[in-house]
Order: structure tokens, then sequence, then C-alpha cells
């Protein structure tokens, strides 16, 4: 702290990385932090493993005890802390006990406050491991999503449930996407009745259809996850007005750039005059003084006429 | 090769979009997202369950590639590159929304004059080895403090050094710059909140925030220090009695707080409180019985009042009933005069018309 109150970066690395955290427009991935509770099983610990790679680079996963029950008091203010520390708005709390086994809290924040948080009893689960469609696809791409079942419209939770997973794993926000990179898909689906959610993802193959769509070939690749949801906490509703409003984007032309059949991207550009007879140009033979060239007032005019030519 | 390729429909393959399955679809190409809002088969599930997954996921997953190869797109290196639409499924934001810094008592003056920032350069000549130097800094140009001699000003204070003057304006203009900062902030933190600040400054936790937080200022450090000393003190066998005196302690700190002051009781109808009081109440009334008004006095003062609003009013060019003429103001009093006065005044703009013709 300065002797003015004001407290500052000391190094310019942490500067930049303050900059880099501050407020955007357009948001970078979020990043989650995956957090190992006080006690975890075998199960869980691999659930854990399984989030932390799907989400790739942008997590981090916190494997050793940590005292966190993000539903009792003070868990909230715990993952507050170390959420904005780490610069992490998700998280996924893993803990077993025999009152909530295979225990898997999903939450959010918003500014690192504490958003909403769902927490399921995880009743069956695959590892990546566990099958083979994992290799064909690479963790970093973008997933696509399907979502399937009246629930996620009609319920309540399972809307939350909904946004959750979509905001969990859609990863950055793009304008574009290289329909090749379109390689695993996400599929939740929740079945009628009881409140189970069966969570699968799987590596998409596009083969040849002869057409323009392609034919999408699905092999399952993992993790998969059959979900009893336990407790939810919803947002405060001032928090979620606040989260929920959006910037108005208004994407500017990018100007004198144009696509072309041929050749994609065509741009004009200005190049700015160039000054001929003082530029260091290529020297050619042709160029040179010729030695048998008359001196004097004769080979100025030859000169003349040569650049009149 | 005298057969071209056969052509296919996409139906005919028993793929792309079927219509029925299309038209209830709901996608969200931004977030490459596809969802079914029709219920989910539960037997399909009971029987199959991970079958059921699988086909219900490729038909979606077919209809929504489908879509995005349908998007507008570029080819690229590998593969062809599609535009995508804005998502469209509301999803809270990870951060607030950035606003713009709020303006500074400086920038909102500058708006107000007129005044416009001009780039200027970073180097300036050097008067005295005549390069050029940078504007600020370490070995600015025209540096007043490089010089070796200060020709001395009249009407100066011979004993002070101009070097160490110098010195001491310079701290003053910075603690003054960091004095306007920090109020800059503070508006903006209390306008804004915090994400009115740049986001690599914070205030000190010693500002108040969203109502929490207590200034510490070093006065209660020492009274804090203070009341920690003399607690030390006291904390002996003796109550500080015969312990050694620190150097710059105050003897009479280590006084005890004397006996309670013990109060007789006030619900006794005998009591020695009730006595007391009504004693005490007895002897003032007693005392000043006599004489609780002069009357002498307070005619005197009744009278002077009169008499000085007789005054003020007749200042005003009042009449005797008391009112005040129109057009009064004169010293004489007389309404007559008033006129006059202002006849004059017209005769006077009369002439000068007169002389402009």
């Amino acid at each position: 702290m300065s002797a003015t109150g004001i407290i500052q970066p000391k190094t310019r690395r942490g500067r930049r990385l303050l900059e880099s955290r501050a407020p955007k427009l357009i948001e970078d991935t979020r990043r989650s932090m995956i957090i190992s509770g006080h006690k975890v099983n075998q199960t869980i610990k691999d659930v854990l493993t399984d989030l932390h790679k799907l989400k790739g680079v942008d997590s981090l996963r916190m494997s050793r005890k940590n005292d966190v029950l993000p539903f009792e008091a003070g868990g909230d203010v715990w993952l507050e802390s170390h959420g904005s520390r780490a610069n992490c708005s998700l998280f996924a709390v893993g803990t077993h006990s025999k009152k909530r086994p295979n225990n898997l809290v999903l939450g959010r924040l918003y500014d690192f406050r504490m958003y909403d948080m769902i927490e399921f009893g995880v009743k069956g689960f695959a590892p990546i491991q566990a099958f083979s469609g994992a290799r064909s696809s690479q963790l970093g791409n973008k997933p696509a999503f399907v979502f399937a079942g009246d629930g996620f419209e009609s319920d309540a939770v399972l809307r939350r449930v909904k946004s959750m997973f979509l905001d969990f794993f859609r990863g950055r926000q793009v304008d574009a996407l290289n329909l090749k990179g379109l390689d695993r898909v996400v599929f939740v689906t929740c079945l009628p009745g009881s409140k189970t959610i069966v969570f699968r993802q799987y590596s998409v193959k596009l083969k040849r259809s002869g057409t323009k769509v392609p034919r999408v070939e699905l092999e399952i690749m993992g993790p998969s996850l059959d979900l009893e949801v336990r407790r939810t906490r919803e947002p405060a509703a001032d928090l979620e007005k606040e989260a929920m409003k959006q910037p108005k984007l208004t994407r500017t032309k990018e100007k004198n750039v144009a696509t072309d059949a041929l050749e994609g991207r065509v741009g004009r550009i200005y190049m700015p005059p160039q000054n001929i007879d003082t530029i260091a140009l290529h020297k050619s033979k042709g160029l040179k003084k010729r030695k048998d060239a008359p001196e004097g007032a004769g080979g100025a005019e030859a000169n003349g006429q040569k650049k009149r030519a | 090769m005298a057969e071209g390729p056969v052509k296919v429909t996409p139906a005919e393959l028993g793929l792309g979009p079927s219509e029925e399955i299309d038209a209830r679809l709901e996608f969200d190409l931004g977030n490459l997202c596809a969802y079914d809002p029709s219920p989910v088969d539960a037997e399909a599930y009971a029987r199959d369950a991970s079958g059921a997954c699988a086909s219900t996921a490729s038909r979606i997953m077919q209809a929504l590639v489908g879509r995005l190869f349908a998007l507008p797109s570029e080819p690229a290196d590998v593969g062809r590159i599609a535009e995508l639409p804005a998502p469209t499924t509301a999803l809270p934001r990870e951060k607030p929304i950035p606003r713009p810094r709020p303006p500074t008592k400086w920038e909102l003056f500058a708006k107000k004059k007129g005044i416009t920032k001009h780039k200027r350069s970073k180097l300036v000549l050097d008067e005295t080895s005549d390069t050029f130097k940078r504007r600020h800094g370490y070995s600015k140009a025209n540096d007043p403090a490089a010089v070796p001699i200060i020709d001395a000003k009249d009407g100066e204070d011979v004993g002070d050094d101009p070097f160490s003057k110098q010195k001491r304006d310079k701290k003053a203009r910075v603690a003054k710059q960091e004095k306007a900062q920090l109020a800059n902030l503070k508006a903006a933190a209390k306008s804004g909140g915090k994400g009115a600040l740049p986001p690599t400054l914070r205030l000190a936790a010693a500002l108040p925030e969203h109502g929490r937080g207590r200034p510490v200022r070093h006065k209660d450090y020492k009274q804090e220090l203070k009341a920690a000393t003399r607690q030390a003190a006291i904390s002996t066998a003796s109550l500080g009695r015969h312990d050694r005196v620190v150097a710059g302690e105050n003897v009479a700190d280590r006084k005890l707080p004397g006996k309670r002051k013990k109060l007789p009781p006030v619900a006794n109808k005998d009591g020695g409180e009730r006595t007391s009081q009504s004693k005490l109440v007895d002897h003032i009334l007693r005392k000043n019985a006599d004489d609780i008004v002069d009357v002498g006095r307070a005619i005197g003062k009744f009278e002077s009042a009169a008499r000085e609003d007789r005054h003020r009013m007749k200042m005003k060019g009042a009449n005797k009933k008391g009112r005040i003429s129109k057009g009064a103001g004169a010293p004489t009093g007389k309404t007559k005069a008033g006129g006059v006065a202002k006849k004059g005044g017209r005769e006077g703009s009369a002439k000068s018309r007169g002389k402009k013709a």
C-alpha cells in the first residue's frame, strides 16, 4: 500500500495479470476449480479428474484435502476467495460421506460472488479411460451440446442444470468455427419421473455422405455420469438480474476485406507513395553504367534519354 | 467415366434433418447446442439405456450438423470455417459489464473550459547542451536542478537554499497530485462501485467499502497502545504503585478509578435524595424570591426598544402614523421633496435628449 491508500501491483507482470483479468465485453473462457473435499472416494476422485480433463487448460485441480462444504455456512466465502485468487468462476467440489455418498457440487460465481450451485449424487460413472472414443477427439476443442427431455424446459431445477452444463463445458465464445474441429458432443438428458440426469459424451466422426452435409457417427468416449439432483442454491434475485444483463455488442464491419470464391479472404490495403529515386532497389546489370559510354555531357544526355524511355 | 457420379439426396440415405425432427428442435448455433423438448421415451431407456442415449444423440446431432454446415463458410487450409451466429441461450456473465472510467475532476473542468489534450513530443531541445533530451524524468531537458548556480532574485530570503526549495516544491507537487488521484478514485468508487476503478488499482482497506470497514488512523493506534501500556503497568501485585515508571509514561495514568460515588436511594420516601434535592430547590427559591424580576430594569429595556423602533421608522421616511410613503428615501422625510427630486431627474434626461438632437 502506498502512502496515499491506493493499492497497486508491484511488478509489471502483476499489472499485466490484473489487466488480463479485467471485465471484458466478450468474456474469456470461464475457468474452473476442481476441488477435492475433506473426504473423497475413488469414484469421486475419478469423476473430478475427468471433469478436469474436459476443461483442459481452463481448469485448476485442487486435489488435496479441502475443508469446504459449499452448502454450509461459510462455504461460499471459501469458494469466493479461492475463486477470485485463481480467477476461476466455476467450481466442482467432490465429497463422499455416509449422509451424501458420491457427492458432486457444481457451481458458478458472478463477480467472484456466489451465484448458484447444484448438488448431484453420482449414481453411475464410467471414466474416459474406459472407452476408446477419446482417442479421436481433442479435448481442447469446443464441444457440441445435445439436450433432450421436456424437463429441461418445464422444471426450474433442470433448467438450471442445463444452463450449468452449457456454461461449464462450452469453452471459449467464438464467432467462427472450423467445422473439422467439431469432434465431440455432450449429451444430457433427464429421465422422466426421477430427477436423474444422464450425462454422456460422444466423439463425433463426420463421414462422407455424397452431399454437403456429412453423415454423423458417434462413438462413446466418456465420462458417463448418471446423476441424481440433491440440493440446489438459486441465485439472489438482484445478483441474477445484474449477471444476466448483457452488453450491447455492435459488430463493426471490417473495412476493405471481402471473401473471394477462389482466393478466400481478400483485402485491399493502402500503400503509401514510394520514392523510387532513393529507395534501395535490386541492382540489375542492365542499369549499370557502361564503360564504353561517352563521358561528361554526352553521358548525361544518354541518361536523360533513358529516363524518358 | 461415361457415367457421372450418382446423385443421392440426404432423405434417400435416411439422414439429414428430417422435417419432423427439425421442426421441434431448438438450436443455439452460437453455442453449438441443440435441444429436443419432446418427452423422453422412458421405456426405451429402461430397455437399453446406452443404446437409447446413442440413438437420440446421433439423431439430434445429425440435425445440428446439418444446420452448422448450412451456415455461410469460407475454405481454410483444413476444412471450412463457418461463421457462427451470436449465442442465444441466456447465460449469466462471469464479471460485470465493463464501464468507462468516470471522468476525473480535471477532465470535467477541461471539458467545461474547452481545453483539449495535445500530443507533445517526448524529446525537447536542451538549451544548455544543445541536444535533444527527454521532456521528463532522469536527465531531462532544461532541468532547473542540474545547474550549478541559481541566480538570486529580488525579495528572496538570503538564508533559503534554492536547491532545497526546489526539492521541497517538487515534493509538495507530487503530494498534491497523489491526493487528487486518491480523491478521484474515491469519487469513482462511490459513484460506480468497485467496477468503476481501473483493474490494476484497489483502494486500501482503510477506506470503507460497501458500508463496511472502519478507517484506521494513527490516532486510534495511539489510543490502543496507550491503553495497553496502562494495563500492563497496573497489572502487578501492587497495582503499579511500586513499579518503575517508564520514560514517557505519565504516573497519573496509573491511578486506578476511585470508589464509586454512592447515591442515596430515590424510591424511599424518607430517602436522603429527596430531602437533599428539595432542600436545594427551596434554598434557590428563597434566595431569589424577591428579585426575580427587576421592574425598573425591565421598563428601561422596554422604553429603549420603543425608542429605537421610532428612530428606525423616521430614518425610513415614515409619517407620524407610521406609514412609509411611496418614493421615499430622502433623509428629509417629506413626500413632496421626493417628488421634486424625481422631477429633476426627468428634466435631466430631457436635456440630454435635446443635446443629442
